[in-house]
């Protein structure tokens, strides 16, 4: 990694924030993918041996987030909103347009909702970032993500398992289990051994 | 457009085509954060103050009118109208008129229903809210809700079609 830190390819002129830690085998589209990155532990984003982050994605991390992201995963245009922690595993295929938030980010009562809002516009930039409890999401190892899907917080995806385009995730998936739909239901389970391709 | 609004993307108005005046008005201290206002000919849209919008997009043929402190996530969409007909003779009609080989015909006319969203709304990313839907004030729309009918005010609802988990 050269020591400022930017990406010979990149469009964006940025850099990648100092806790970011990963190694050359590790491919980032871009530094863009950092724009709302305001992380201040010791480690924000670790990302693993042979992991590819491309274009699209964004790691949304408040001041306590972390995200862990495994070896050989897969990101193919995905948004993290993190105020507490996200671990993806190992060998992760993650589709475009998923969306991993372990915060709402915004206060369930419309009263506090309305505050936030307020607090907001006096921000420079504007954003919005509301007090809201963090639930950790935990993504196992293999595990494929459909396009579009959401994880909410709190959820825990066992590994091997499997979640079709456009679903919701809003509780536990066990291991090896493919799940679908919005709210996301158990559809079929597979077998860990399975070598078949089809 | 009140005081204190502001609008980021370039291309806010590349489908705006209403006539009507005025077509869209958005109050104080709004932050649209790139909208698309895809305006019909006959759409008007009405946003109230402290609306905060993060790519967003609002498709409107006749009414949208959205409140205050409402805020909408990534990726969600708001229509009120689904485009086409749903009677099959009446697509083919349509196809052939928005086709390249289009004679000139009028396209069938298309269902189209008011949006209307109350005060303190949040809407999560990936939702969408379908024609004619009224969502009451303060309610919370999950991540990626369909929403196809009306929402009581205050209820948290989640999933397609979108039911009522719980209250806010």
């Amino acid at each position: 990694m050269n020591a400022a830190r930017t990406l010979p390819w990149d469009w964006y002129e940025g850099t990648v924030p100092d806790n970011v830690v990963y190694d050359e085998s590790v491919h980032l589209a871009s530094s863009y993918i950092f724009y709302l990155y305001r992380s201040e532990a010791p480690v924000g984003v670790r990302i693993g041996r042979g992991t590819a982050v491309y274009m699209g994605s964004l790691f949304d991390v408040g001041q306590r987030g972390h995200i862990t992201l495994g070896e050989y995963v897969l990101v193919n245009g995905a948004r993290f909103t993190c105020d507490s922690e996200i671990t993806v595993g190992d060998h992760c295929l993650i589709s475009w347009n998923v969306v991993f938030m372990d915060t709402y980010r915004m206060p369930s009562d419309p009263e506090g909702r309305r505050r936030e809002v307020e607090h907001a516009v006096l921000r420079s930039p504007r954003r919005l970032g509301g007090d809201a409890e963090a639930r950790p999401i935990h993504i196992g190892n293999n595990v494929w993500i459909g396009f579009d899907s959401c994880v909410l917080p709190g959820v825990t995806i066992g590994e091997g398992s499997i979640v079709g385009a456009r679903s919701v995730v809003t509780e536990e998936v066990p291991p090896y289990t493919v799940v679908a739909g919005n709210p996301a239901r158990v559809i079929r389970y597979l077998a860990p051994l399975d070598t078949r391709s089809t | 457009m009140g005081a204190n609004s502001v609008i980021t993307n370039q291309n806010a108005f590349q489908r705006f085509f209403s006539e009507r005046d005025p077509a869209l008005t958005i109050g104080d201290n709004c932050t649209m954060e790139v909208v698309h206002f895809a305006i019909g000919k006959e759409g008007r849209i009405q946003l109230g103050d402290y609306c905060y919008f993060t790519d967003t997009v609002l498709l409107c043929e006749e009414e949208l009118r959205i409140g205050n402190y409402v805020v909408m996530s990534w990726n969600v969409t708001i229509a009120d109208t689904d485009f086409h007909p749903m009677a099959p003779a009446e697509r083919i009609r349509d196809a052939i008129a928005c086709s390249t080989l289009s004679d000139g015909r009028p396209r069938p006319t298309i269902e189209r229903k008011p949006v209307i969203i109350e005060d303190a709304v949040w809407i999560g990313p990936g939702a969408t809210i379908l024609k004619g839907v009224r969502v009451g004030a303060g309610a919370f729309i999950e991540p990626g809700a369909m929403v196809t009918r009306d929402v009581p005010p205050r209820a948290r609802v989640l999933g397609n079609p979108a039911q009522i988990i719980g209250e806010v």
